[in-house]
């Protein structure tokens, strides 16, 4: 709760003492009360849950972020966005810390460069303030792995074409690259507790844990990884890279797709058993706005990941598809997962990599006023994941239901 | 709406001049719809209507941005007028345009009211926020005192001199080019004119849209 208390005590300080005409700070905190769950213990706890509320973890300061910004030029601009968690342990630190330059160079294409550490325009699904869903209160399995393992950490750079000022066309084109470090773990969940489903985003230097599963245990092949993830860790050294296209017809359709490649070296292993992961792979998404109100929003992800000279190799996959409505009090989505991993290689057979699994999520979420707003989630998912059966007691098929009650307030 | 208003503050404002007679335009596209934010000037062809003209002094114009947009769409000024851009919004605007007719970059505060430059050429000026990408508008700089924007109704109402002979020409953000019934002459006082286009507009935005909230996402 003092990483909690810091942050609350930092936005007060913000707010009141800066005037600076630049500076923007926003924050938004919310509870959860978990009314229904079942007695799997979450990944997070060390479980092979993939939901973040247990029976022992019914009430959660879900999220916690203080999100700063300002002007340091006309054309430069910065931002950053601080979280506080505290599960499984109290942490506070920066998820997103980035500086923008946007020139006016040309009156047919517009340019945008923006360095430091931030999320990717994967998807369409967390666009509200510190990265978080205005839809549901659990993000899809692919944002919810994109959250706690993928940020760019580098320079990215972004062209636009608007159509309107290509003889007014309706069709606007964008493409982005960019080059980055510091995502050389990203897979390492995917690999052993499979897909989750939650709205935690791993912080800088946090750790994220998962189950101690006996295949990376004393004396095994895979001892050397720790049952537990640092994101964020440079280990090989080497760039990776992503690039996408983004093809928007007027506010109705959006469509982007990236490629994903952290280029890491998989023979790498560092301190504390973090092993560099070669993880490669395609994102597609799909926004179609009925109207005002209603919208359609798809997400479809293919790849695989490897780790250590052969000893693991997973291919994984997810889409979901999900139908939101907004206005201003009612908020309501209903979301479908579909998710798996693949073991693909053959080195180690006792580290059995294969999983699969779905999601049904409906929320609700109502806007008292500006500033606070309630709401309620139902969860319903069902997985198989080969790895739960290293554990004796333990099934690898596991349904789980989660309904939640929760509060948000936003400054 | 908008435009018919300020076509009426227009008028208030050169109703001094008592210039005598009203023509009215009825413009439609080519779909028999009206056409909002054309613009319909009116050139001098008579010795007595090009004195006045070259006598009369360009009236500044006003675009503001309200709820991250431009309002009106468009406006239009007499060559040598200036453009003044009040922010009514709680955020930073950064207004610019790269036209050649006259190229310029404000960054206007929240709640404040920044002037462009002086208007030296006529054309169209494309407007645009480099903050929020989707803001855009057009200023028309014209060449004559008599013009004014089409309103929701597709109706322009100017005052001129009586017994005065004109050119007028319609200019619209969506037109590919220029049709030979986008212009034509009369003698006032005139009855109304009406103009249809003959093909189809340019797909745009030009109504203010309905935003996307998360449209900068």
């Amino acid at each position: 709760m003092k990483s909690v208390a810091f942050l609350i005590t930092l936005a007060i300080t913000l707010s009141t003492s800066v005037q600076a005409e630049s500076l923007k700070v926003r924050g938004l905190i919310q509870g959860s009360l978990a009314l229904s769950v079942d007695d799997e213990l979450s990944f997070t706890e060390g479980g092979t849950g993939i939901l973040r509320y247990d029976a022992d973890n019914k009430l959660q300061l879900s999220q916690a972020l203080l999100e700063l910004s300002g002007d340091l030029t006309d054309y430069v601009s910065w931002h950053s966005v601080l979280n506080a968690t505290h599960s499984p342990s109290s942490h506070a630190g920066l998820t997103q810390l980035s500086i923008k330059y946007k020139p006016i160079w040309s009156s047919k294409y517009r340019w945008q460069f923006k360095a430091g550490m931030f999320y990717p325009e994967f998807g369409f699904e967390n666009p509200d303030i510190g990265w978080l869903s205005p839809y549901t209160y659990t993000n899809s399995a692919i944002s919810s792995w994109i959250g706690e393992e993928v940020r760019t950490l580098g320079g990215e750079f972004k062209v636009t074409r608007p159509g309107r000022f290509h003889n007014r066309s309706p069709h606007t084109f964008a493409f982005s690259g960019a080059v980055y470090k510091g995502n050389d773990p990203a897979g390492t969940l995917l690999a052993w507790r499979g897909w989750g489903l939650h709205d935690k985003q791993s912080i800088v230097n946090e750790r994220v844990f998962f189950a101690d599963y006996p295949s990376i245990g004393e004396g095994q092949a895979l001892a050397p990884q720790a049952n537990w993830v640092e994101p964020y860790r440079e280990i090989d050294g080497r760039w990776g890279y992503q690039m996408g296209l983004h093809w928007d017809y007027q506010k109705t359709s959006r469509l982007r797709y990236h490629y994903f490649n952290n280029n890491a070296d998989e023979t790498v292993l560092a301190r504390g058993g973090q092993y560099a992961w070669h993880t490669i792979f395609h994102s597609l998404s799909w926004q179609y706005r009925f109207d005002r109100n209603w919208r359609l929003i798809m997400h479809g992800m293919h790849g695989r990941t490897a780790m250590g000279p052969g000893a693991v190799l997973v291919g994984f996959n997810s889409w979901y598809a999900m139908i939101a409505y907004r206005d201003k009090q009612h908020n309501f989505a209903l979301r479908f997962d579909d998710f798996n991993t693949i073991d693909k290689d053959t080195l180690i057979p006792e580290d059995n990599n294969n999983g699969h699994g779905w999601g049904l999520t409906a929320a609700y979420r109502y806007n008292l006023d500006e500033h606070w707003q309630i709401g309620t989630e139902l969860l319903l998912t069902e997985t198989w994941q080969a790895s739960r059966q290293q554990f004796t007691d333990t099934d690898a098929k596991l349904s789980q239901q989660q309904l939640l009650a929760v509060v948000q307030f936003r400054f | 709406m908008q435009s018919l208003c300020r076509s009426v503050i227009f008028l208030l404002c050169f109703s001094q001049h008592s210039w005598g007679a009203l023509v009215t335009f009825q413009l439609k596209d080519n779909q028999g719809d009206p056409l909002p934010h054309a613009i319909i000037s009116l050139f001098p062809l008579t010795e007595g209507a090009i004195q006045l003209a070259a006598n009369s002094t360009p009236q500044s114009a006003t675009l503001s941005q309200s709820n991250k947009q431009f309002t009106p769409h468009v406006v239009a000024v007499k060559k040598g007028a200036t453009v003044t851009f009040p922010n009514q919004d709680s955020i930073k605007h950064q207004v610019y345009s790269l036209s050649e007719a006259q190229p310029f970059d404000l960054t206007i505060e929240a709640g404040e009211t920044e002037t462009g430059p002086t208007m030296s050429a006529t054309g169209a000026i494309h407007i645009g926020c480099n903050i929020h990408d989707w803001m855009q508008a057009y200023v028309y700089v014209t060449d004559t005192p008599w013009f004014a924007v089409s309103d929701s109704n597709g109706a322009v109402t100017i005052e001129v001199p009586e017994n005065e002979q004109f050119r007028w020409q319609l200019w619209h953000a969506r037109l590919s080019q220029q049709e030979p019934v986008h212009q034509g002459e009369l003698l006032t006082p005139s009855a109304p004119v009406s103009v249809q286009l003959q093909t189809a507009l340019l797909p745009g935005y030009d109504e203010a849209s309905d935003l996307d909230d998360f449209d900068d996402y």
